[in-house]
């Protein structure tokens, strides 16, 4: 951290940033604090710890037992057993992860029957089932073991034999809960790698669809996939994603949202810089245009890499629905999101220092309606969109339908009697409800509460210079976002910089006209035409 | 080094510069000297770009000639040792057209906006924003350029259209205000309102992908900009008579009180005008940019932030010298001086660093070989 900010500082550096546009030169910056000479030696001394597996059952017994604790590790299952040839063999697996049923039937069985087994023939051909790899490296073993497969070791060999038998309890695939769309598939991703790769491949059916599994980052080695497009996607965005991916160095990494976190170009932005969806059909189109995913084992949300501000206010629906209603609804979003993060602001700085530009009929309802408060103006409005912060937080957190009666308690109930006790203003409530609309207009959840962050902003600079600084701020915040980028991508891509696309998007393109990928996307085809 | 220059295409580089032409041609100048001599504004403008662009064109030939990148590497290359000094002057005149860029919007914020607020407190707001946009870098201020161009260039259309119905083809008289010699004489004078925005094109020319491309983006930046500024000025001349335009500050702010259609909910003349302003803080940052990486470029030295420090500072002082006691004469002497013949810092030494370059020989690279 501290070493991120000195780097920040000094003036011999360059700006570091990677870039994916072709016209553009740069270089990947320095992230997670790790620098190229410190990761290197890491790597180097992990090699020389590696251990070596022996050819005797015992041996590799104690190594088994030792490395898991066995001793008190009572999820391991450790069996030895004799196949019929008379060799001595070991199997390990982890109870609950591996199928004891699959263990039993297709790998047990047939070795402890096959008069040749490990003898005449080899201990892999005896064995039922499609996935089966010999492993000479233990911490693969090791990994493999933790991941629900089954080892098999038989005596003589300096390997084991490492064989898919996963089979732990799932969510099923349901409907999603934060995406809904009304016209369109209803099938979300569940905690499971497996069944989200297999939802994406089903709606994908190419030979170049290229799922890279990597276990990576936290100690407690989650597993991921990187879904991408061989040939299409940019292989530099492909190998930059895995060199951010291999770097994460953390204790902990259960959701995508950790890895989001610390793969991004600019960690400290309220901004996303990722698209995170639960919809496969989303994170198909994506990929199909270039782009590429990440999923995480135990998270139902995948990453969309690079994301720009279009494809974080875009929904799925906007292609299923016909081109005129597709455009309507996109105005209507990105209007609701202009008018939830500018209005509350705005109306903060004309009130507050230049009343004369209101008509006299709205001056004077404001002025009505707020006689009897006693709060300074701006106060009531950050206490207003306070509180429907909390409205918002408190029906987040409880079941669906609790949640809904919060949301009509706190806001009608709560609203008249705060208009009731003079603490609120109708004409403050409408602008707060409003602004709160709006922003649910906007279907990504994180740039939901990054646009509410920029509005209580505005409001503070409508509060302090009028115009002025409302104006002064709504600059920076445009710029602060012209100077974001993903994965190399300019977030206000295609807007600016102004690249090719078929598709415009505030208005809906022609499906027709969708035959190539979007120009941001740098794809490896459109690099060769 | 750390330059934050990065690299814009074609819409967004010629959005930054149209944005401080206009902003330049538009609202950087006292009424009373721009009507002086009557109301020939709408010709005086684009002729007044016409020529700043020909100079920038003789410069970049001159800089194409020695097979330099941009214009820094010009100056070292002529200047040899003395690149530092002329350096020095050059960004001196960056950080004049900066102020320029962002004075009459501070005294319109002072005058109309926040009446009995002083400049000090106007111009800290305006500037520490100008800084913050120059640090980020030439990419970032020309891609929010981009996003500012249309939404501005609207406004002032909307602002026109909506004082339409007060046109008077007789208000225009005297038709060729002072007369042709006039109107050359003012088109010269008008030249420090464009030539800094030729002249950052050429500072930052690798930025832009070389002198081809800021050619091309000078060129139809400046139709753009003359379109613009000759379809204000004939607005404001349809509006009002060169007589009332001479005691008439910000004339384009004025002709939005004289809309109709906008009084049933709010009045937009200073919405307008707060768009308009970020043009103007945009155009302020972009010449800050320029003026800090001509120094910092000639002085080998390795960031560009202390340099934009610097330079935001000095805006500032002179902002506030504009209105500052002490400082008042003595500015306005410079000022008076810079009006009626800043044409000449700003296009002589650039046309001498041109013809002793075009009389070498050709293609002699002189810089990074």
């Amino acid at each position: 951290m501290l070493q991120r900010f000195i780097d920040k500082l000094r003036f011999d550096k360059q700006d570091q940033r990677f870039e994916l546009l072709e016209t553009e030169s740069g270089e990947p910056k320095k992230w997670s604090g790790w620098t190229e000479k410190k990761h290197a030696a890491k790597s180097k001394r992990s090699e020389k710890r590696r251990i070596k597996l022996s050819k005797s059952v015992d041996a590799n017994e104690k190594l088994i037992k030792s490395v898991f604790h066995a001793e008190i590790n009572s999820d391991l299952i450790v069996r030895r057993f004799t196949l019929k040839s008379g060799m001595d063999a070991l199997i390990v697996y982890m109870n609950g992860m591996a199928l004891d049923s699959t263990v039993s039937e297709f790998i047990m069985r047939p070795l402890m029957n096959e008069p040749e087994a490990g003898v005449g023939k080899k201990a892999s051909d005896m064995i039922e089932i499609g996935e089966v790899n010999r492993e000479p490296d233990f911490d693969k073993v090791k990994q493999a073991v933790l991941d629900g497969k089954t080892a098999l070791f038989i005596d003589g060999e300096r390997a084991f034999t490492v064989i898919e038998t996963r089979g732990y309890e799932k969510r099923s695939v349901s409907t999603v809960d934060n995406e809904r769309i009304v016209k369109g598939p209803k099938e979300g991703f569940t905690e499971n790698l497996r069944t989200n790769i297999t939802l994406i491949r089903r709606i994908i059916r190419t030979e170049d669809l290229i799922v890279h599994y990597a276990f990576t980052g936290g100690e407690n080695n989650t597993r991921l996939a990187l879904v991408y497009r061989q040939n299409i996607t940019n292989e530099r965005l492909v190998k930059e994603i895995k060199r951010r991916l291999e770097r994460i160095r953390t204790r902990m990494l259960v959701s995508t949202g950790i890895i989001e976190q610390l793969i991004e170009d600019e960690t400290f932005s309220p901004i996303p810089q990722t698209l995170s969806t639960e919809r496969p059909d989303r994170v198909a189109s994506f990929v199909m245009q270039g782009a590429a995913a990440i999923f995480s084992d135990g998270s139902p949300i995948a990453l969309v890499l690079p994301s720009t501000l279009a494809s974080l206010m875009s929904s799925p629906e906007d292609a299923y629905l016909r081109r005129p209603l597709g455009t309507v609804m996109r105005s209507v979003r990105y209007a609701g999101a202009l008018i939830s993060v500018l209005l509350p602001g705005g109306f903060i700085s004309l009130a507050m220092y230049h009343q004369g530009l209101l008509s006299t009929e709205v001056l004077s309802t404001v002025i009505k309606s707020r006689e009897m408060v006693f709060e300074p103006l701006p106060l009531e409005m950050l206490l207003l969109l306070f509180v429907f912060q909390l409205i918002r937080e408190a029906g987040m957190r409880v079941p669906g339908s609790i949640g809904q009666a919060i949301g009509v308690i706190g806001g009608l109930i709560l609203g008249q009697a705060a208009v009731a006790a003079n603490l609120a203003s109708t004409v403050i409530l409408i602008i707060v409800a409003l602004a709160g609309l709006g922003n649910l207009c906007i279907p990504d959840y994180s740039m939901q509460i990054s646009a509410s962050y920029f509005r209580m902003a505005l409001v503070i600079a409508g509060w302090l210079g009028g115009l002025l600084a409302f104006g002064s701020a709504a600059l920076l915040f445009a710029a602060y976002l012209a100077n974001l980028k993903s994965f190399g991508v300019p977030f206000l891509t295609p807007f600016a910089p102004k690249t090719y696309s078929k598709r415009p998007y505030v208005s809906r393109g022609r499906i027709s006209m969708h035959r190539r990928a979007d120009d941001y996307f740098n794809t490896e085809e459109e690099r060769y035409e | 080094m750390n330059e934050r220059l990065g690299r814009i295409g074609a819409q967004e580089s010629t959005a930054l510069i149209t944005t401080a032409l206009t902003v330049g041609g538009a609202f950087s100048k006292k009424s009373a000297d721009a009507y002086s001599m009557g109301n020939a504004e709408y010709i005086v403008m684009p002729l007044s770009i016409l020529l700043s662009l020909a100079v920038y064109f003789i410069l970049a030939g001159a800089i194409k000639r020695c097979g330099a990148k941009n214009f820094c590497e010009l100056v070292s290359g002529i200047f040899m040792p003395l690149g530092c000094l002329a350096a020095i002057g050059v960004m001196l005149l960056m950080i004049y057209a900066a102020f320029n860029s962002l004075s009459s919007f501070t005294a319109a914020l002072h005058s109309l906006f926040f009446e009995g607020v002083g400049y000090d407190r106007i111009a800290l707001f305006i500037v520490p924003t100008v800084f913050l946009i120059a640090m980020l870098g030439f990419e970032t201020m020309s891609r929010t350029a981009k996003l500012y161009a249309i939404p501005m260039v609207l406004m002032l259309l909307v602002s026109i259209a909506g004082s339409a119905s007060e046109f008077r083809v007789y208000r225009l008289y005297p038709l060729f205000g002072g007369g042709a010699g006039g109107i050359i004489i003012k088109a010269v004078e008008r030249i420090p309102l464009f030539f800094p925005a030729f002249m950052s094109l050429l500072i930052v020319a690798d930025g832009v992908n070389g002198i081809d491309h800021a050619n091309r983006t000078a060129a139809i930046s400046a139709v753009l900009a003359a379109g613009i500024l000759i379809i204000a000025h004939l607005a404001i001349g349809l509006v009002y008579t060169y007589k009332e335009l001479d005691r008439l500050f910000m004339p384009l702010f004025r002709i939005n009180y004289l809309s109709k259609f906008e009084a049933h909910l709010m009045r937009m003349d200073k919405f307008a005008h707060l768009i308009w302003m970020n043009g103007g803080m945009i155009s302020a940052a972009l010449y800050i940019y320029c003026a800090s990486r001509i120094f910092i470029r000639e002085y080998a030295l390795l960031d560009i932030r202390p340099a934009i420090a610097v330079s935001s500072l000095l805006t500032l002082i002179l902002l506030l010298a504009e209105t500052g006691d002490g400082t008042q004469s003595a500015f306005k002497i410079c000022s008076a001086f810079m009006n009626k013949w800043g044409f000449s810092l700003y296009i002589l030494p650039p046309i001498l660093v041109s013809i002793f370059a075009l009389a070498r020989p050709k293609r002699r690279k002189i810089y990074g070989k």
